[in-house]
């Protein structure tokens, strides 16, 4: 469910990206390109900018998508969008999504939040095939390094075994003297350590004052979103992973049966 | 048949009760105290409002600190508490505060409290090298919270104790009494969850990681760390008697993240960061 509302906030959201990201080129010459009027070409700059992580132009692409420009109006896009974007601390883009949210039916409004947080499922991310080295012009939610086809992370500082290696490392550590777990030596207690364990748990009384200097250190989403960007931390749209076929844990909240004790 | 028959039995139903047809006769029954009995089973399977969640929640994480005090390092502290909420910014409850602390113990562990509470210990951060890993901890135990783990387990607590009055308490007209729902919360650090809950915050924990940008592999890096310590040290044995063993965790994991986690790899790990503000715990 669309209004003429839409009009009055793209506008605003230019505004702000033209604000606070003058400096980057690329994002200059998609702005320049919309501007322009030439919407397609825009659209895909701003796609792959907005792919990087770069929040303002997720915010442009949001408001494009809410309008129809360069690409097809897509409210439920259009709130992924501007949800990414505020995840990445674009100024407004909250607002934004709110207030797309307000105009949005309840099933689209759903659908969006999923995806907003869990990407787009698409073919590539059920069946990954990690020789595909096109880009990504299918599937949303992709990260930036999908499309560079090798996964190759830096080496973790003084830990043996990264984790696509650790078929090895588990299954050697699986087999070796720690499954064994009967050695216990001679400390099985919680002598000599500061301890915390099930007696400390017991005998405790509530603190209430350092309840309450914990929940003072507490921090914004905004301050969150700049102490991310710092160490060029991105948001990424990844869908929660299904429980393997072979656990087959109880129902969660299936009712105790009353008397059941 | 009387015509409140019809109420009574879909009431009985919805309280999980399997109805014999003997139960259909009404003949002997008090059907007050029926009527009543199925009202608190009602109440009691009722989803918890965020409120009393909250307040469970702050129950627990006051007595936890009365356990063990918070470590003495405002840096670090709010250090925890930005990576903390940057994690819980990619999550779907954002009907809660989250808050995140160091608790000043030796022991290797993290706990999650209802309504979003978070704690990690000395010890843990002491195992972690970087703020991914960090991360990949915080995430697993907001997975908890996530998923109401301790809230459900203490819900399905109190209606095994249902001839303690615990669910008698919490459906008074006097109003809600946390109490005996922390206290029942409270035996969990000491039990330990379930180990679907286990797995299930795992599975949790590194998507939301991934989500805010990390290098996905901060939790299994954890669980490795912690499996190649001697299992014999002091520092480890609670978190050992109340998770499942460290190898299944990490072969789980790695069965569900290959193929699909491979494309993030190459996000930050953040190991600078971290360890400017975790040296002075060393």
């Amino acid at each position: 469910m669309f209004s003429g509302r839409a009009g009055f906030l793209f506008p605003f959201a230019i505004l702000l990206a033209l604000v606070f990201t003058a400096g980057a080129a690329d994002f200059g010459e998609a702005m320049k390109l919309y501007q322009d009027g030439n919407y397609d070409a825009a659209a895909e700059a701003f796609t792959t900018l907005a792919r990087e992580g770069h929040a303002d132009a997720q915010f442009v692409l949001a408001d494009m998508y809410r309008n129809g420009q360069g690409v097809g109006r897509d409210p439920v896009q259009a709130y992924k969008w501007y949800d990414l974007a505020a995840r990445n601390g674009a100024q407004g883009a909250a607002g934004a999504r709110d207030d797309l949210a307000g105009q949005m039916s309840p099933e689209d409004l759903a659908e969006a939040q999923k995806l907003a947080h869990e990407g787009q499922p698409s073919p590539a991310s059920t069946a990954p095939d990690p020789t595909a080295s096109a880009p990504a012009a299918s599937g949303d939610g992709h990260p930036p390094q999908a499309s560079s086809g090798q996964a190759e992370p830096p080496a973790p500082p003084s830990r043996s075994g990264f984790f696509p290696n650790l078929a090895r490392s588990v299954s050697s550590l699986l087999s070796g003297p720690h499954s064994a777990g009967t050695e216990t030596g001679s400390s099985t207690a919680t002598i000599g350590i500061r301890g915390l364990g099930a007696e400390e748990l017991h005998a405790a009384n509530p603190d209430p004052a350092a309840l309450q200097k914990m929940e003072s250190y507490g921090t914004g989403r905004d301050d969150a979103a700049s102490f991310a960007r710092d160490a060029k931390l991105v948001a990424q749209s990844v869908a929660y992973i299904e429980p393997p076929a072979s656990e087959t844990p109880p129902p969660a909240s299936a009712p105790v049966p009353f008397g059941a004790r | 048949m009387p015509k409140f028959a019809g109420p009574v039995f879909s009431l009985i139903l919805a309280a999980g009760v399997v109805c014999t047809s003997q139960a259909l006769d009404l003949g002997d029954f008090d059907l007050g105290k029926i009527i009543d009995i199925g009202k608190k089973a009602i109440q009691a399977t009722a989803t918890v409002p965020v409120e009393r969640e909250v307040e469970i929640g702050r129950g627990m994480a006051a007595s936890l600190l009365g356990a063990a005090p918070l470590l003495p390092n405002d840096d670090l502290q709010r250090y925890v508490n930005r990576v903390g909420q940057w994690l819980a910014a990619q999550t779907e409850r954002t009907d809660l505060t989250w808050h995140f602390g160091v608790l000043d113990a030796d022991s290797v562990n993290a706990f999650a409290a209802p309504g979003g509470y978070i704690f990690v210990t000395r010890g843990l951060l002491r195992v972690s090298r970087t703020e991914a890993e960090l991360a990949g901890v915080l995430a697993h135990e907001i997975g908890h919270v996530l998923r109401r783990h301790h809230l459900e387990a203490i819900r399905k607590q109190a209606l095994r104790d249902i001839a303690t009055d615990l669910v008698d308490e919490a459906v008074s007209q006097r109003g809600f009494n946390a109490t005996p729902f922390i206290k029942t919360g409270m035996q969990l650090y000491a039990r330990g969850l379930d180990r679907g809950d286990e797995h299930e915050a795992d599975r949790i924990g590194v998507v939301i990681a991934t989500r805010a940008g990390y290098e996905p592999y901060g939790l299994p890096r954890v669980l490795l760390a912690l499996n190649e310590m001697n299992p014999a040290d002091a520092s480890l044995q609670w978190l050992t008697s109340t998770h499942p063993p460290t190898g299944e965790r990490l072969s789980l994991l790695e069965q569900l993240m290959l193929g699909k986690f491979e494309p993030y790899s190459g996000q930050p790990q953040v190991a600078e960061r971290y360890t400017g503000f975790a040296k002075a715990i060393n």
